[in-house]
């Protein structure tokens, strides 16, 4: 008899309660201790809330609609007993279990009377996973339906917020990894490496219980796992750049496309997105362009797939997205959108790892083997005005702007530091109206958080909705607002807050794409809310039309395929 | 060594059928006195025990215990394939780990599948005191189940010493049937109490499916406790399903 699923959701209550670190990873640490070998990676990976390492390619792809319709079978709670229970809590997870508490109508049984283990809970995450093709729905369904009516409402609580992948009991992956480091007496660096490499920490902490600091030693980078990449931190501008990297850098394109980590070995490739997502079958000119020109049996190397129109310049991002992901017609989709390869790191080189090499070593590693494959376009100077000219050229071929790299950085995956900056500079703001709101989640649940933008559409004086934030608020301000559009509220449903059009906001963005989503055919890549604009009433909101402009003014330098 | 021959496929087809609904993985016991199968589905709501003696077969010869795992949804995919008068051979070929499935009709086919290594626990029979049964044909069965389904997910299936009713009730309406002492459908029934329990209709929707393979089906149950259903296949043989209940609350 394994170890029981009750005695780990016990360890989430008291983690939930608990807000001092050291605590927290010692509860772990000695929850991880008493367990059997095989219970360990589940057990991480339950607790955290990641079923499936982000390398993985598989998901439970359950609809929150479908734990909804379970829960409500399994308990004969009503829409408004739903409700009700959320509000309470603001926590999906809470709320299951307040419903499964309450519950009555009626309750399906098992044959088998016997507690959850953890390895139970955990094959039936793997099997929900696995359940593909026509019938799934159901089945995956019909799993989730016995599991549920097999756990206890503590036990539902976290089955929620597992399948949510949202845990918030505050145990951060650091946190796990101290937590592991203390359980079996490895250090955080070597737990930290070996988590780099593996990308998973339920296998981490098997290998660190199991085979101690000598097994972490041994953990290598895996081929086609790909590992999280390095990120970098904006800046304002060159100058700061070049301050933050003691005076001189190596400043290269932000390219405006889509990062790619390119796994090769000895024929083979593989190709994944920032992400994570396994890509390759979109990109079958990317594989036989690597394969062709990459002077390589062994090598993992990171780039930028953007796509090309007229006159070989970029594509804005969204038409690059059709590409990706694609399986379908994918031959035909070659030809309508063209992409390119640039390279710009080598993390891994006939089975050398690199990464703790120097960013000007790995270069040259790179200048060796890249074969025909464009670099991306770089300077190294500690010439500000150089970076800076760099900075407008690249702008004006349609790119973000510039990522600077620090001369003598290794490469940290999935660590945003200060090694690597980018400059991007931003595009105007909009003074847009907030015509709904959905209530927020965790500790925003009492506030209308989630804000949708409108522009005036200056035919028919309509708004219509181009984007949707939380970002950008205080507290204060998001309790304001609520009050706010609470006494403009016309209608509630879904958890969706429809309002009078009154409140204008100044909203900063990324890009505006086209979108079929919203009616004004118009939307916003990351907006967030820099000001409230009190002075403004929603006449003086900006219009549909200078959306269109702002839209139009990102193609300077930039291929164009159809206007909307 | 193990090998078996059916004379008609078609028997073979419905009961993969019928077992592919619960579990997608899981051994097939093979012994000298026959060939059994018990499995769980995953979510633990039902079971199937399967049995077809030695003499069920037409040729039978199995000299010790083998577990033979196999994926059903393969199997069900090569018994797709058989046509209406094919015979059926199953010969395992212990080298190679496979299972050889052949089709003898108006030409041979030979289909072999991988055998899987299923670890699987070792399943109880629920053991359930049953305070009634009844026995009623298959198709009626098969139809009552239909006719729930129309108005509700679930049906509650009451015996009486002198009939046996499935009620489904739905939120827009409900459906009674019934088959009563003089009803052609029902041929034995018993009940030392009247006995009451729900079951989700999903599942008896899956389990009916052997219905064709069968003529009459002996229901058995007590009041909230697991149904079991037995399906006597022709020519000894029995498919038997658990399931348990859904407790109505207030």
């Amino acid at each position: 008899m394994g170890t029981s699923f009750k005695e780990l959701v016990e360890l989430c209550e008291k983690l939930e309660k608990t807000t001092k670190r050291t605590t927290m990873a010692n509860l772990i640490s000695s929850f991880l201790k008493e367990l059997k070998p095989d219970e360990i990676g589940p057990a991480v990976r339950l607790i955290i809330g990641r079923i499936f390492p982000a390398w993985s390619q598989e998901t439970l792809e359950i609809s929150w609609r479908t734990v909804i319709k379970i829960i409500k079978d399994l308990t004969g709670a009503s829409n408004k007993d739903i409700s009700e229970a959320f509000s309470k809590t603001g926590d999906p997870g809470d709320m299951a279990k307040i419903l499964m508490e309450k519950g009555k109508r009626a309750k399906q049984t098992t044959l088998l009377q016997s507690p959850l283990t953890i390895l139970d809970v955990h094959k039936y995450f793997l099997s929900i996973a696995s359940t593909k093709g026509p019938g799934s729905k159901k089945k995956k369904e019909s799993l989730l339906y016995g599991l549920l009516s097999r756990a206890t409402p503590l036990e539902t609580k976290y089955i929620v917020k597992d399948i949510l992948g949202e845990m918030r009991h505050g145990v951060s992956e650091g946190l796990m990894e101290e937590a592991i480091a203390k359980a079996s007496g490895a250090s955080l660096e070597q737990v930290k490496r070996a988590y780099m490499f593996l990308g998973d920490l339920g296998d981490v902490a098997y290998i660190a219980l199991t085979k101690g600091v000598q097994g972490l030693k041994e953990v290598k980078m895996r081929l086609f796992h790909p590992i999280k990449p390095m990120l970098a931190q904006p800046v304002e501008n060159v100058k700061e750049a070049l301050k933050e990297h003691g005076g001189k850098t190596a400043f290269e394109y932000k390219l405006d496309g889509a990062r790619v980590q390119i796994h090769l070995k000895n024929g083979k490739v593989a190709i994944f997105s920032r992400r994570l997502t396994d890509v390759t079958q979109s990109l079958p000119d990317v594989v036989k362009l690597v394969l062709e020109e990459v002077k390589a049996n062994e090598a993992v190397l990171e780039g930028e797939v953007i796509a090309v129109g007229e006159e070989n310049k970029p594509l804005p991002f969204q038409h690059l997205m059709r590409r990706f992901h694609r399986v379908k017609d994918v031959e035909k989709m070659i030809k309508e959108i063209p992409v390119q390869l640039y390279l710009f790191d080598v993390l891994y080189l006939n089975g050398k790892m690199l990464i703790d090499e120097p960013y000007m070593k790995r270069w040259e590693y790179l200048e060796k083997i890249h074969g025909n494959i464009q670099l991306a376009p770089r300077i190294i100077t500690g010439d500000p005005e150089e970076a800076q000219n760099f900075f407008e050229k690249a702008k004006s071929e349609g790119h973000e702007g510039l990522v600077a790299k620090k001369l003598d950085s290794n490469y940290t995956p999935g660590i945003r530091g200060k090694k690597w900056l980018k400059i991007k500079g931003i595009l105007d703001t909009l003074d847009l109206v907030i015509v709904a709101a959905d209530w927020g989640y965790g500790r925003r649940h009492e506030w209308l958080s989630d804000y949708y933008l409108a522009a005036r559409d200056e035919k028919t004086g309509e708004f219509l909705v181009i984007g949707k934030t939380f970002k950008g608020l205080t507290d204060e301000e998001f309790k304001e607002i609520t009050k706010r559009l609470l006494e403009l509220k016309i209608a509630e449903a879904g958890g969706t807050v429809y309002v009078k059009p009154e409140i204008v906001v100044e909203v900063a963005f990324d890009e505006i794409q086209q979108s079929p989503k919203y009616k004004s055919g118009f939307a916003l890549r990351f907006a967030r809310i820099t000001r409230i604009r009190e002075d403004k009433s929603p006449n003086e909101a900006d219009t549909i039309g200078r959306v269109r402009e702002i839209y139009e003014k990102q193609f300077k330098g930039k291929a164009k395929i159809n206007s909307p | 060594m193990f090998r078996a021959l059916l004379s008609d496929a078609r028997t073979w087809t419905y009961i993969v059928d019928a077992l592919s609904t619960l579990v997608d993985e899981a051994n097939f016991v093979a012994k000298p006195d026959g060939l059994s199968m018990r499995a769980m589905d995953p979510s633990h709501v039902a079971m199937v025990d399967f049995v077809l003696p030695s003499d069920a077969f037409d040729e039978y010869e199995c000299d010790q215990e083998t577990l033979l795992g196999v994926n059903l949804d393969e199997m069900k995919k090569i018994m797709r394939r058989a046509r209406s008068g094919d015979t059926l051979e199953m010969i395992y070929e212990e080298a190679e780990k496979r299972l050889k499935l052949r089709l003898r009709g108006k030409t041979v086919r030979t289909f072999s599948i991988h055998l899987l290594d299923i670890t699987a626990e070792e399943l109880p029979e629920p053991s359930v005191e049953f305070k009634a049964f009844a026995i009623i044909t298959a198709d009626a069965l098969q139809e009552a189940v239909k006719d729930a389904a129309v108005t509700s997910d679930h049906v509650k299936i009451v015996i009486q010493p002198d009939k046996v009713t499935f009620r489904a009730m739905g939120d827009l309406g409900e459906v009674v049937v019934e088959m009563g002492k003089d009803s052609e459908a029902l041929l034995d029934i018993q009940a030392s109490e009247e006995s009451a329990a729900t079951y989700t209709l999903n599942y008896l929707a899956d389990m009916i499916k052997v219905a064709k393979a069968a003529d009459t089906v002996k229901l058995q149950l007590s009041t909230d406790m697991p149904l079991r259903i037995d399906f006597n296949l022709p020519g000894g043989g029995r498919v038997s399903y658990f399931l348990a209940p859904r407790i109505e609350g207030e």
